[in-house]
């Protein structure tokens, strides 16, 4: 089970950076919950393809890289560097494109149910992303 | 040590910080480990560490940490969490006047341990809606 759900991660962090969101389909269920403080939940699959679609038109060249899995049973965490370079702008970004290059990291805890993700929590450094963007300024 | 052992350990040692008692920490952090916490700098070492946390509850002096989820693979320890506390203090960790505000901050770390304790840890901590909730960066979209 653990080890099967690592081989999944892959296969969808794959196919994310080619822009593929329909792998999607196959590893989460239809009433799937993302929780990712502070921004309001995403609720439902289509919900969660179109986030994914938003972030791509405003960093069209995103790559994410896992840096670690770890698996227990039905709970999986990896953690992840995200890449790109934010020359759109949508409603994941809705500020006029900043054309910055952009890296930041997260770890994000999924629990399946029958083989189906049906919650994450995704945990990012939002913070060092905006004050990378300089739309927040870096503090201390 | 087993899954179970490190679990109870991290319960019974993070237990101990909410009655103020920041020894058990000895027991659970390796004295030469490292945090990284993006995007602040790395904690370097259990003494610096264990100012941090004073410092923490100087600036929340009510500050209560629960852990929400914990899963053990090999020698690594996933720990999800929420803390929350009243801003009534001013210290380095928050070297603002004190707010008046109580929050709610989640979180999640990875910990990887060698020899029962954790020699490095990756923690995001929700820092964006902590400032939020303090008023010292506007809510957003």
């Amino acid at each position: 089970m653990s080890d099967q759900l690592k081989v999944d991660v892959r296969k969808i962090v794959d196919e994310l950076n080619k822009g593929n969101f329909d792998v999607m389909d196959d590893y989460y269920s239809q009433d799937f919950v993302s929780h990712q403080p502070p921004f309001p939940d995403i609720r439902g699959l289509k919900a969660y393809k179109r986030y994914h679609a938003n972030m791509r038109v405003a960093i069209p060249d995103l790559q994410m890289t896992i840096d670690e899995l770890i698996a227990d049973g039905n709970i999986g965490t990896m953690r992840y560097t995200d890449r790109g370079t934010n020359t759109g702008q949508s409603k994941t970004f809705p500020f006029p494109p900043t054309g910055k290059q952009v890296s930041w990291s997260g770890l994000i805890m999924s629990r399946s149910e029958k083989g189906k993700m049906v919650e994450v929590w995704n945990f990012a450094d939002n913070l060092g992303l905006l004050q990378q963007l300089g739309i927040i300024p870096s503090m201390g | 040590m087993t899954a179970e052992e490190i679990k109870s350990k991290f319960r019974r040692v993070w237990g101990e910080f909410n009655k103020g008692n920041l020894d058990p920490q000895d027991e659970l952090y390796a004295a030469d480990w490292v945090l990284h916490q993006p995007p602040t700098p790395d904690v370097q070492g259990l003494a610096v560490w264990k100012q941090t946390l004073v410092d923490w509850r100087t600036a929340y002096p009510d500050v209560q940490w629960t852990i929400e989820e914990l899963i053990v693979e090999g020698d690594s320890v996933v720990m999800r969490y929420n803390w929350h506390g009243t801003n009534t203090g001013e210290s380095t960790a928050l070297p603002f006047p004190p707010t008046g505000k109580q929050i709610v901050v989640r979180g999640c770390g990875v910990n990887h341990i060698v020899g029962g304790k954790v020699v490095e840890a990756w923690v995001f901590m929700d820092m964006l809606g902590m400032m939020q909730q303090l008023g010292l960066i506007p809510a957003m979209g």
